[in-house]
């Protein structure tokens, strides 16, 4: 149990080193961009939110599988392989948790007050400087509640992962994977553990943000 | 250093045109509420679109950003950072000698460590100003600046301003006429949303 609890834990965190960056750069574009591009982005960013996580997962399969477009150049490049492999799992948790981390981004920018940023262009302050000083640490406490969304969303992947990671005990065999495995090898006292192990964290993580986001609105 | 607008800004069904040689020293904006005073210093600033020219001291601010236009600025509403320190208000635009003196002639000296989310209005002001004198911009633009001031801050705020932006070419819009005549070099009003001819001097 510890075994598949710790997995799910490290693809989760590899998830996020991908998905925080791409996902807070996206919503921070999203936050500021105007006309046909940005409704271009704003769909395709949307698209694994809609998409059947299987779909996705077969896409990713064309794309990063052994014989897929960016898959096999990837294998005889670097050697690197992604079916069977945590980093494969992770990046299909990744992508299906894409969009929660970058509309939730893109409200975090939004939600900071515009004035305040103006001000310290106006001063002489660079872009740079100005996001540092200013819109980031003001974005951050709602930038931390959709990191903390996307990492639940990665941690309970399933479809995505299952057809295009597949199933490796050990290597991408994660919580959501290993329950749906004792359930069809008959282990029910095992998928009850797993499906109660569950519960608790995600119920841990709800009533955690809900406390701080009181306490954060009475701050 | 004179500064020359020429052009018009618009902000929703609103129209402000503008033609106004600004010359060294400081010229008061006076005019009714919601004439276009607060959009004309925006739009010197570039926060918001111009269609038009804006030059200072011969240089054409066409396609600078705020930040490249050597600006100091202090908005109607103060705009304080409210997760910064007053000192870290200040730390980005000036070295500590200048801080030092800044804060000491704007009383806020014993205020530097406390957070800015629980300043006064008067004090979140003369950080304001503090913020947009600190670099000793050479084109200052000062929204109704000491609003929330008493009388006798008001004037101690106004010489500090005269007096630390002196060569400068500083916009200050006030409905204080006894402020205007006092600090103000020049004076000029937005009215019916036009601003136009040189800046009178003040009588």
């Amino acid at each position: 149990m510890s075994d598949v609890l710790w997995l799910s834990l490290r693809v989760t965190v590899l998830a996020l080193a991908l998905v925080v960056p791409m996902g807070g750069a996206i919503g921070w574009w999203l936050s500021r961009a105007r006309g046909p591009m940005r409704a271009v982005l704003d769909a395709c960013v949307l698209v694994p939110l809609v998409l059947p996580p299987s779909v996705t997962g077969y896409y990713l399969l064309v794309l990063f599988g052994a014989e897929g477009a960016l898959g096999a150049p990837l294998k005889s490049a670097l050697g690197v392989r992604l079916v069977f492999t945590p980093t494969g799992a992770a990046l299909a948790a990744a992508v299906v948790s894409l969009p929660l981390m970058a509309k939730g981004a893109e409200a975090a920018f939004l939600r900071v007050d515009r004035a305040l940023v103006e001000v310290a262009r106006a001063n002489g302050l660079r872009g740079l400087t100005t996001f540092r000083l200013v819109t980031l640490p003001l974005a951050m406490p709602a930038l931390a509640v959709a990191t903390t969304i996307t990492a639940i969303r990665a941690f309970g992947e399933f479809g995505a992962t299952w057809t295009f990671a597949g199933y490796a005990e050990g290597r991408t065999s994660t919580a959501p994977l290993e329950l749906y495995v004792a359930l069809q090898s008959g282990d029910d006292a095992r998928a009850g553990h797993l499906a109660l192990v569950m519960t608790g964290l995600s119920a841990a993580v709800a009533v955690a943000l809900g406390v701080w986001g009181r306490r954060s609105r009475s701050s | 250093m004179s500064l020359v607008v020429r052009g018009r800004a618009h902000a929703g069904a609103h129209t402000l045109e503008v033609e106004l040689d600004v010359p060294a020293g400081v010229t008061v904006i006076t005019g009714p509420s919601a004439a276009g005073k607060t959009l004309l210093l925006r739009a010197i600033a570039g926060l918001h679109p111009f269609a038009g020219m804006v030059t200072f001291d011969g240089a054409d601010f066409r396609g600078l950003e705020p930040h490249a236009r050597g600006l100091g600025y202090a908005p109607q509403e103060p705009a304080i950072w409210p997760h910064l320190s007053v000192s870290a208000h200040l730390t980005p635009f000036a070295d500590a000698a200048r801080i030092d003196e800044l804060v000491r002639a704007l009383d806020l000296a014993s205020l530097l460590a406390r957070r800015s989310d629980v300043l006064s209005g008067g004090e979140r002001q003369r950080l304001s100003i503090a913020r947009a004198l600190a670099r000793k911009p050479r084109l200052l633009l000062l929204d109704e600046p000491t609003g929330a001031l008493d009388r006798a801050t008001r004037e101690r705020v106004g010489d500090l301003i005269k007096s630390d932006a002196a060569g400068a070419t500083v916009l200050l819009v006030t409905h204080d006429l006894a402020e205007a005549r006092r600090i103000g070099d020049t004076f000029a009003s937005v009215e019916s949303g036009r601003v136009t001819s040189r800046p009178r001097p003040v009588e």
